[in-house]
Order: C-alpha cells, then sequence, then structure tokens
C-alpha cells in the first residue's frame, strides 16, 4: 500500500518535471526574440532597457541547457517569474487568485458529484422516464457547453426572474450560477459513467445474493449498488479536476469572477508568457496532486484495485 | 467505454436517432448549399434594423448592425463544420500514430509514450489549447490546431487501449498458432479490428471540436467578428447579453444541436459496431 | 418464530414440506397468454433433511425455478401454479378476477427470503459483495431476520463460520471475498445463506466453478447441512455430483421434468430416452471408442443431409481401416478398429517435452517438465488450476519461450527457437482452445477463417462436413453459433493444414455434458481417421481418462506422475493423483 503510494507519488514529480521541461521548450518555439517574447510579443514596444532586465534575468544570452536549468532551479524554489503586464511576481497573483477557483471547483466537484449519484441511482429503477434521463445525461454533458448553459441561467434567473446575480457578487447568491454551470455538464458526465455501474451492479449475483437473503430494495441500493455506482466517480476525480479548472476560465470570464481561469485567460490575450506558464504549471500541480490522492482514495474503495499487481 | 456491450433492449433507431439524424442533413445542407435554407446574404447591414428581436422576417432577430441572425447562422454552419472537421482531423491523426505505435511497437515506445500522455493530461482541457494559443497568437488557424492538440491525448489513449487488446486477443495469437506472418496478422486481424471503432471517435469528436473551438471564438481567441461563424457571433454577442440575448442563443443553439446529434449518431456506430 | 404465524397457513405446518411446488410455470412475456413458458408442469416437494436435485444442461429451466421459489424470477416475469407453498403457506399471492395474479407483496417476500430459505450460487467471488467484508454480508441476513445487536451478530457470524469450516475466522470476518480462496469464499457464502437459520436451501450450480478436491469439501459441507436438518433443492448440470448427494432427482429439458424419482431409481434404471442420453454422455469410466452421443448436435441443420449425401471424399490421409465418418453406430459399441499408428508397431514420438520451466517473478508455472506424446496417441493432462497446464500448452504452441527446456516437434527442434523458423512447420501443430469465440477474429465469418486457415476457399465445405457441420454455416459468423458449432468450427480450423499433432486445451470444459459428448466423439473418430496425435488437456478426470492412451498428472508446475492411463487410474502413486481420483464425484449407477 505505502510503495504504491510511494510509487504514485514519484510519478507525479516524473510528470512535473516533464511538464515543466515541455513547457520551456514548447515556449522557445514563438517566433522572434525569447526577451520579447516574454515582454509580450513585437507589439509591445518595450524598451531597451526592459527587454535587457529580462535578458539577464532569464539568462538568455546562455546556452540553452543552462538556461534550462536555472530554470528548474528557480521552479524548485516556488519562483515562478513575474508578470510584466501585472508588474507583480507570478507566484503573489497566484496566490491571490487561487483561493476563489478551488472553492468554485470544489463547490461544483461536490454538487455534481451529488446529482450524478442521485441520478444514477434513481434513473435505474427502470421504466421509461428513467431511461429518457439517462440518455439524456450523455447528450448534456457531450453537447452544452458552459458558455451556452451560463447564458441560459443568466437568462433565466437573472435577466428574467431577477433571483441570482449575472455577475459574480463576494457572498454565497454570486457563488450559484457559475457552480451550477460547471456542475450540470459535469453531472451529466459522471451520472453516465456511474448509472453505467449501477446497471452492472444492479446484474451482479451479489445483489441476487443480497435480495435472496431478505433485503429490501432500498438496501440493496443503500449498501451495495451506491459504492459500486460511486467507483468510477472516483476515478475520474482527477480528470473531472482538470475539467473544471478548464471549464472556470470560460466560467470565470462569464461572470467577472475573479480568479485563476480568468487571469489565465487575460494573460493569454496580453502573451504574458510568464504568468501563463505560471498558472499552467500549478495547474498541472493540481492535477498531478488530485490524481494521486484519488488513486489512494480508489484502492482503499476498492479492494479489487489492491490486489492487482 | 468504447467496446461496451449494448443493454438488453435498447432500440438502435429511436426517436431521439431520427431526430439527430434530421439534424445532420439540416447541416450538411446548410454547409454546403446555404442560400437554399437562407437566400440572404450573411453580411448585409442595415443600421436602421439593428437589435430587432425575433419576429416574422427575422426568426432569429438582428445583430448590432442589423444582420439577420437567422441568415448568419445558416452560413455559418460551414466555417463551424470546417473547423470541427479539421480539429478532429488532427486530433485522431495524431492520436492514432502515438497510439498505435505505443500498442504495436513494443515496450519502450509504449513506455515513452503513455509517459507523455500521462504529461500531457496535466494540461487538462482548454489548458493545452490556451498554450499553444499562447505560442502562436490567437486566430482561427491556431485555435483550429490548439483544439486538435488538446484532444488528441484523449483519444490517443483510447486508441490505444483498443489496439492493444486487439493484438492481445485470442483471436491474433490462434493466427499466430497458424503459422501466418506478422505482416499479414497485422493487416489482417490487428488493424482492422483496432482502427473500425475510430470512425465512432471520429463521429463523437467533430461535435466535441466544435464546442470547443466555439469556446476558444467565445474567449476572444478563435474566429473574429464579423465572421459568420457559430463561435464569433457569441463573441460578438456577449456584450449584448441583456438586451438581445437572441444574438447568442441561437448560434449556441446550433452549437448544441450539432454537438447533440453527432453524440447521439456516435453512439449509434458503437452500439452497431459492438454488435 | 412467533413472527411467522401470519406467513404459516392454516393446517399442520410440522408434516408440511418446506417446499411444495404443483404444477409450475413460469415465462417471460405476457401473463394473460402464458406467453414465453420457459418452465411448464414442474411439481416437486422437499421436506426437512433431505436433498432434492434438478439436474440439466443449460436451458433447461432449473434455475429459473429455483430462482421463482424465492420470488427472484426477475423483471417481466409471470408465475403460475397449483401451488406453490414454502413451510406450508402459499407465496403465489392473490388471483385476480381476470385470472391473472398479483404477487405476493414484497415485505412479505422479504420475511421468506434468507429466513425461510437461503440461496447459494455459483461463484462467490461474485455472489458476495466483493466491497464489502464477508462478516458483513453475512451479519445482513441477523441484521434483517434477528433483533441481535451489533456484537451479537458479530459472534454470531464467528460461529457460522466455524461452522462451515472457516479456518481462523476471526481474522477472515474482515476479509473481502477476493482476498479469499475459492473453497473459502464459497464457504462464506453458504454461511451467509444460513445465517438466519433456513429450514430451506436452495443452492444453484455451488460448486461448478471449484476445482474437483475443493469441490469434494464444499460437498461434504452440504451433507453436513442436510445432515443437521436442512432442507436442500440443489440444482447442477453434473449427473455424478448429484448422484452424490441427491435423495430425489428431477431431469429436466426445455422446461419440463422428464423423469423423476429416487436418485437411485432415476440414474441406476432410466426410463426417458433423454435421461439415458444424458447418462451415457458422461464419459467417466466409459472406455475409448464408446460413443458418447446418441446423434449429432440437434441444432445443425444439414445433420440429415450429410447422413443421406454420399460420405466426404476421402482425405489423402486417411487411414484405410478406419470406418467411414457417418457410419459409426448410433448404439454404444467398443470401436473394433485400432488406430492405424498404434497397429503399426512401436509409435515414434510426435513432440517431445525435457526439462521444460517457465518462471513468472517468484513463481515458478511449470517446473522441469518432461513429457513424450506418441504419433497418433492421445496423451492426457490433468490437474487443478494454477498446476500450469495452460502454460505448458502455451510454451508448446510456442507463444511463450521457457526459460529453460527444450520442445522437438517431429524430432526437430521446435521450442526455444526463432518464430521465423518455426512459421514454416506450423502446419504440423494446430490448437483448439476452451473459448473457441474468442479465439475468432469478430469481423470474419466461418468461409473466411476456414479460408485463411486453408490458405485458399477450396476445401472449406469439405472442412465443414468433416466436422459434421453443414457447408451452408460458412456464410455465418462464429457469434451466430452454438457453442458446440463454434468448437466444432475452431477443430475444422485446426484441422484444415492436416496437423500431426493437436494441442486440445479443456475443449469441452464450457460445453453441455451432451454437446461434450459429441464433441469428444468427433475428436476420437479424428484421430482414428487422420492418426493425429493430442495433447488433451483437462480438469475432468473423467473426460481426459476417456481420451487418453497415456495421462500425465501435474500439481504446482510439476508433473507428479505419468504413465497408461489405466495403470495411472487404478494404481495411483502419487498422492495427489489419488486425492484427485478420490474427490472426482462419479456415477454409481450399477
Amino acid at each position: 500500500m505505502l510503495v504504491k503510494a510511494a510509487w504514485g507519488v514519484a510519478g507525479g514529480v516524473f510528470v512535473l518535471w516533464a511538464a515543466a521541461t515541455l513547457t520551456f521548450f514548447g515556449l522557445r518555439l514563438i517566433p522572434g526574440d525569447p526577451a520579447q517574447a516574454v515582454l509580450g510579443g513585437p507589439g509591445s514596444q518595450a524598451s531597451a532597457e526592459a527587454l535587457a532586465a529580462v535578458r539577464a534575468e532569464y539568462g538568455l544570452d546562455q546556452p540553452v541547457w543552462v538556461q534550462y536549468l536555472r530554470y528548474l532551479g528557480r521552479l524548485g524554489t516556488g519562483d515562478l517569474g513575474s508578470s510584466y503586464s501585472l508588474r507583480q511576481p507570478v507566484a503573489e497573483i497566484i496566490g491571490a487568485q487561487i483561493g476563489g477557483t478551488l472553492l468554485l471547483a470544489a463547490l461544483s466537484l461536490a454538487v455534481a458529484w451529488v446529482i450524478a449519484l442521485g441520478l444514477a441511482v434513481w434513473s435505474t429503477r427502470g421504466g421509461r422516464v428513467a431511461a429518457a434521463v439517462g440518455s439524456a445525461l450523455e447528450i448534456v454533458a457531450a453537447a452544452v457547453p458552459h458558455f451556452w448553459l451560463a447564458m441560459v441561467l443568466v437568462l433565466v434567473f437573472s435577466t428574467t426572474l431577477r433571483w441570482l446575480p449575472a455577475v459574480s457578487t463576494p457572498g454565497p447568491a454570486g457563488l450559484v450560477l457559475p457552480v451550477l454551470t460547471l456542475a450540470l455538464p459535469l453531472a451529466g458526465f459522471l451520472g453516465q459513467v456511474m448509472r453505467e455501474s449501477v446497471l452492472d451492479a444492479l446484474e451482479a449475483p451479489f445483489v441476487l445474493s443480497a435480495r435472496a437473503r431478505g433485503e429490501s430494495e432500498g438496501g440493496v441500493r443503500w449498501r451495495h449498488v451506491l459504492r459500486h455506482g460511486a467507483l468510477p466517480g472516483i476515478a475520474l476525480s482527477g480528470w473531472a479536476f482538470g475539467w473544471l479548472i478548464s471549464g472556470a476560465v470560460v466560467v470565470e470570464t462569464i461572470f467577472a469572477r475573479p480568479g485563476l481561469g480568468r487571469t489565465l485567460l487575460n494573460a493569454v490575450q496580453l502573451r504574458d508568457v510568464p504568468l501563463v506558464v505560471g498558472v499552467v504549471l500549478v495547474v498541472a500541480l493540481g492535477y498531478v496532486v488530485v490524481t494521486v490522492l484519488t488513486d489512494a482514495v480508489s484502492r482503499i474503495a476498492d479492494p479489487r484495485l489492491r490486489s492487482a499487481s | 467505454m468504447l467496446t461496451r456491450a449494448p443493454r438488453r433492449g435498447a432500440r438502435l433507431l429511436g426517436p431521439v436517432q431520427w431526430v439527430a439524424l434530421a439534424v445532420v442533413v439540416l447541416l450538411l445542407v446548410a454547409a454546403l448549399a446555404p442560400s437554399v435554407l437562407a437566400p440572404g446574404d450573411p453580411f448585409a447591414i442595415a443600421p436602421a434594423e439593428a437589435f430587432l428581436s425575433p419576429r416574422w422576417g427575422h426568426p432569429f432577430g438582428t445583430d448590432e448592425s442589423g444582420r439577420d441572425i437567422y441568415t448568419r447562422v445558416v452560413h455559418g454552419a460551414a466555417p463551424s463544420l470546417v473547423i470541427g472537421v479539421a480539429a478532429t482531423a488532427i486530433g485522431i491523426g495524431l492520436a492514432l500514430v502515438l497510439g498505435l505505435a505505443a500498442a504495436l511497437l513494443g515496450r519502450v515506445v509504449d513506455f515513452a509514450v503513455s509517459r507523455l500522455l500521462e504529461v500531457l493530461f496535466a494540461f487538462p482541457g482548454l489548458l493545452l489549447a490556451l498554450l499553444v494559443i499562447t505560442v502562436y497568437g490567437p486566430g482561427v488557424v491556431t485555435s483550429t490546431i490548439a483544439v486538435g492538440l488538446a484532444t488528441a491525448p484523449g483519444y490517443a489513449r483510447i486508441i490505444r487501449a483498443q489496439a492493444r487488446s486487439v493484438a492481445g486477443a485470442p483471436y491474433v495469437e490462434a493466427a499466430v498458432v497458424l503459422g501466418r506472418s506478422r505482416a499479414r496478422i497485422l493487416g489482417r486481424h490487428i488493424l482492422p479490428n483496432a482502427v473500425v471503432p475510430v470512425f465512432v471517435l471520429v463521429t463523437l469528436g467533430v461535435g466535441q471540436a466544435i464546442v470547443w473551438a466555439a469556446a476558444l471564438s467565445y474567449l476572444g481567441l478563435g474566429a473574429e467578428p464579423p465572421a459568420a461563424e457559430w463561435g464569433a457571433m457569441l463573441f460578438a454577442g456577449k456584450n449584448y447579453l441583456a438586451t438581445a440575448w437572441w444574438m447568442t442563443f441561437f448560434p449556441g443553439l446550433a452549437i448544441v444541436l450539432s454537438a447533440a446529434a453527432t453524440t447521439v449518431l456516435g453512439r449509434l456506430l458503437q452500439r452497431r459496431e459492438v454488435r | 418464530m412467533s413472527g411467522m404465524s401470519g406467513v404459516a397457513a392454516a393446517g399442520s405446518p410440522q408434516d408440511a414440506p418446506l417446499l411444495r411446488v404443483e404444477n409450475l410455470a413460469v415465462g417471460f412475456g405476457r401473463a394473460a397468454a402464458r406467453a414465453g413458458a420457459v418452465v411448464e408442469g414442474v411439481s416437486f416437494e422437499v421436506r426437512a433433511g433431505r436433498t432434492v436435485a434438478l439436474v440439466g444442461e443449460s436451458g433447461s429451466g432449473k434455475s429459473v425455478t429455483a430462482r421463482t421459489v424465492v420470488g427472484l424470477t426477475g423483471r417481466g416475469s409471470w408465475v403460475a401454479a397449483e401451488a406453490l407453498e414454502v413451510s406450508g403457506a402459499s407465496v403465489l399471492g392473490v388471483i385476480r378476477a381476470d385470472g391473472t395474479r398479483r404477487g405476493l407483496p414484497a415485505p412479505e417476500w422479504r420475511r421468506i427470503r434468507g429466513a425461510q430459505v437461503g440461496l447459494v450460487l455459483q461463484d462467490a467471488l461474485v455472489s458476495l459483495d466483493p466491497l464489502r467484508p464477508i462478516g458483513r454480508e453475512i451479519g445482513d441476513a441477523l441484521r434483517l431476520h434477528t433483533p441481535l445487536s451489533a456484537g451479537a451478530r458479530r459472534e454470531r457470524v464467528l460461529e457460522l463460520l466455524e461452522s462451515v469450516g472457516m479456518p481462523s475466522p476471526a481474522e477472515r470476518i474482515g476479509q473481502r471475498s477476493g482476498e479469499l480462496s475459492g473453497g473459502l469464499r464459497q464457504r462464506a457464502l453458504i454461511a451467509s445463506a444460513l445465517a438466519a437459520s433456513p429450514g430451506l436451501l436452495i443452492a444453484d450450480e455451488p460448486t461448478t466453478a471449484l476445482d474437483t478436491t475443493v469441490q469434494a469439501q464444499i460437498l461434504s459441507l452440504f451433507e453436513e447441512v442436510v445432515a443437521r436438518g436442512t432442507g436442500l433443492l440443489f440444482i447442477s448440470h453434473d449427473l455424478a455430483v448429484v448422484s452424490r448427494l441427491a435423495d430425489e432427482v428431477l431431469v429436466m429439458r426445455s422446461g419440463r421434468v422428464v423423469e423423476s424419482g429416487p436418485v437411485e431409481r432415476v440414474l441406476g434404471d432410466p426410463q426417458h430416452d433423454y435421461t439415458k442420453q444424458l447418462l451415457r454422455a458422461v464419459p467417466a469410466g466409459v472406455p475409448r471408442g464408446v460413443r458418447l452421443s446418441v446423434s449429432a448436435e440437434p441444432a445443425a441443420p444439414a445433420v440429415d443431409a450429410i447422413r443421406t449425401s454420399p460420405p466426404a471424399p476421402p482425405l489423402p490421409d486417411r487411414a484405410p481401416g478406419a470406418p467411414p465418418a457417418h457410419a459409426v453406430a448410433a448404439s454404444p459399441a467398443p470401436s473394433t478398429a485400432s488406430p492405424p499408428a498404434r497397429a503399426a508397431g512401436e509409435p515414434s514420438a510426435a513432440l517431445v517435452v525435457r526439462g521444460v520451466t517457465k518462471r513468472f517473478g517468484d513463481r515458478v508455472a511449470v517446473d522441469e517438465v518432461s513429457l513424450e506424446l506418441r504419433t497418433g496417441t492421445t496423451l492426457g493432462l490433468v490437474g487443478e488450476s494454477g498446476s500450469g497446464k495452460t502454460t505448458l500448452a502455451r510454451i508448446v504452441l510456442g507463444l511463450d519461450a521457457p526459460d529453460a527446456g527444450v520442445v522437438e516437434l517431429g524430432g526437430l527442434p521446435w521450442v526455444p527457437g526463432r518464430e521465423s523458423l518455426r512459421r514454416p512447420r506450423r502446419a504440423q501443430l494446430g490448437a483448439v482452445y476452451q473459448d473457441a469465440l474468442s479465439s475468432f477474429d469478430p469481423r470474419l465469418t466461418v468461409g473466411s477463417i476456414l479460408t485463411d486457415a486453408l490458405g485458399g476457399a477450396d476445401g472449406v465445405a469439405e472442412l465443414l462436413r468433416e466436422v459434421d457441420l453443414s457447408p451452408e454455416l460458412a456464410r455465418r459468423r462464429p457469434r451466430e453459433l452454438s457453442g458446440g458449432q463454434r468448437q466444432r468450427v475452431s477443430i475444422a480450423r485446426a484441422l484444415a493444414r492436416r496437423p500431426r499433432v493437436l494441442v486440445l486445451d479443456e475443449p469441452v470444459s464450457a460445453l453441455d455434458v451432451s454437446v461434450q459428448a459429441q464433441i469428444l466423439d468427433l475428436l476420437d473418430r479424428l484421430q482414428r481417421e487422420h492418426g493425429i496425435a493430442y495433447l488433451f488437456i483437462s480438469h475432468d478426470l473423467g473426460v481426459v481418462r476417456h481420451m487418453s492412451d497415456r495421462i500425465a498428472v501435474m500439481g504446482s508446475g510439476r508433473i507428479v506422475e505419468e504413465g497408461p492411463a489405466a495403470t495411472v487410474f487404478e494404481h495411483p502413486e502419487h498422492p495427489l493423483t489419488r486425492s484427485l481420483l478420490a474427490a472426482a464425484p462419479t456415477l454409481s449407477h450399477s
């Protein structure tokens, strides 16, 4: 168990290193002067002093491998460079923005989980309505983009009903629409996967055994089927985290909500390379952490994964 | 999920599938001969008719310059579809190379490709696309390539798993026992069985790619107004959401319907494949 | 038991059988029309301390009958009967005015299930929730049917585990089914069915997934349970198992009981043709060359056409003395024609295995195995699961490389070696697998599978006739065929290039006994006609004995005993052989 966890962590460190490396060399594909690129590309009209400062800071006059090692060394100490557009260290910007995004993602994941598991267990009771819900889930998950869902929610709940603010306000009311926008498509996806797993469990012999010992329909679902339904949801949570962060770029922009996603979008639009790299690497770190955690949780929840070598 | 067996009693062609089929036909007509459905000019400006809500003559309303949204949505099908198909082709093409190489070229290649995929998964969803756009700058071409690249790792993982299970299937071993050469086994058994399910992925993928590309356009990183492209129309309309909801609602609906229809048809193909 | 008074009917419950089934019919379809009946006219009783067996092949309706008794027939089913009583009380529910029936309400069923009737299914790996400890699974029946506290339940679960022969129950109680061996988890499953002390136990193929020696232990456990006064309804396809356990037996076919009565009478002096056919199909104790099957598989559409058509043209290597394929008498009679290869004096070695060893990590799967398979004869390889039989087969087939040792085919080196050097000689060696379906490319038809094997379309029809299949089947895909037909296609493919050696890895294990008999007869005929040598791998001692000239017994990767079939069976030397033979249930119909 511990050995497996250690391997998981080692794998995570490898992924992070490789992600950093890929980013470093990927960004060297930007045409023209790298110093210019750091300062926002040829259109930014950076001063000669600024360019010289960047060259010195990143060691751009030195061989590539020296630059690469310095880059890794700085990442190792948590130094992500500084943003030219915001004139602030990248680490500080991310520190200020990350809380809101994590809150949004965590709430959305929780809401999506509850909706998905509820739908999966309910929609497998049989009958036409339930089957229709089942197939609707997958269409919602695959076809309803965040931007459109956000728009429809705003039209209904803000513009027409005036129940909730269209722009994210600091209070809990401001969180409702962004969380719903992120959670509903995710719930559709998770629900569809969980539903398959619930259907498999319902057809499994152990459910027949449970019924044959006098277990009620509710007991069968609560004690047996629910867990089997939840398993793929746990396994997919790492993927879901990444998906939520990706969605946060859109949702934070639409609802004018401060956060990592909106910061990233602004940075991409301004081609603020240090900030883009910083945010992307922090998300990669988050993804790795969540993946290692969900793998561990999966192994605890499903003993079959433990015995499989 | 690629090889899930159909549930008992699942009908192949229900009403949902027929509607999806109709949507796809409509989409193809709009893309190939838009004038059949909407004879007007998608770029014709009429300042006097700006911001008209949906009504007779303008079923989807008009935009800030008085252009007819219905005409623009119909004419927007072609560029949106081209972007979707191109991005999917890039994504799946790359995924085929990576996935088949990993599955068939031995352990070293498999190890390398699998690690590469793991690393790419650490840039989830739009993030990889945003990185690409940071390098090459915004625009239709970049965003199409970006969507293709961003979707490739997911497809590659599915194709690799598929090809691996085929390569290790008992019928492949049976062919070895019959004395078939490696090339013949590859051509007769492994490639057909590994690649045919990819058509399902393509169908499912086009809808996804349209959604992703529209998201990038909506963020102002893809196609730009006044292009009659669904994502660009969304971008143009988002500032008028409170006053002229139809400017974004209808292009958005077109995207949702296209994606939903291709998803339904993709699942249909998948079920046929499994049979 | 005072809480049961509401369920118990008037009359004398003491005399009432635990289960009374009178003229039961079950179907899937419209109840009013009695459409889609899968069980019809089934009647029997189970009394305390007695064992009643339902025996039949797949599709006979035996499992449906068992499930109907606990009200778990499944969605969309209907049940009709003159009587269906558990402990003297009807569980049929109410008859409506229009003649249709409303089943027993769910809460009443739940008071019966587990408390009065326990159910044991085939494999505890999936019949116990793999995510929950067995202690919880067993305790559930107590939670549902007794007022015991959590602590008292735990005590009772430990007692139960003890009573089903679970070693160190306190440790096992927290383990899940996947962490236990096949035998132990089957014991846990039985404990869970017995937890609330039901008077009647239903066991549906409870030992089918187990190795022979473990099966023997579990059967003993059932005998103990019955001796303690429980009534047992035992469902099985295996006549030998039934003959050991049952007092009464019902032979079922296509949803109907064809014959029933005391086990000695039904199995010892069968009256119905189908019972006779089933008994004849059991290969255990039947000498080689005696036909096991009466006719070819009924599912093959062109059997009659084949019979009336002139015999297939003789193949070049057909033995001159062998009888034509379809002229073998339908009645069991020892074959008078001896295989040509055996008649030709001391046969040479077709396949030699010398000192083959294969490790997977620390585990030695195959440990210095040496074997010799002589031309035109059968070498049976028996052993329990995990003994290394299949690994050895894969090495012989050149699919896995051994860590040490060599295999020679036809006197020339075969393994180890490069595949490109083996390929030209692959025609000499064929293989038939347990799961025929997965050994066929799903995209190909039977015709193209055989065309591939032959290297041309010529001879496909002949090949199909050779294995008693209609040439019309060439257009079908394997998944549209029955299990027996698939295995015939698999054999046809193996024969296509006229091999000298066939490796048969559990070729009949997935088949019903009557289909198994047909396939064994076919293999026997083909060997006599073509003088092919068989390496016949099976866990089933009866099958192996029927088929083999020599037998090798494998355990933990080693060959523990090897010799002529009769010698090994009648004078076993190694303890493993003896325990295998002792554990194998045999038909005792004299």
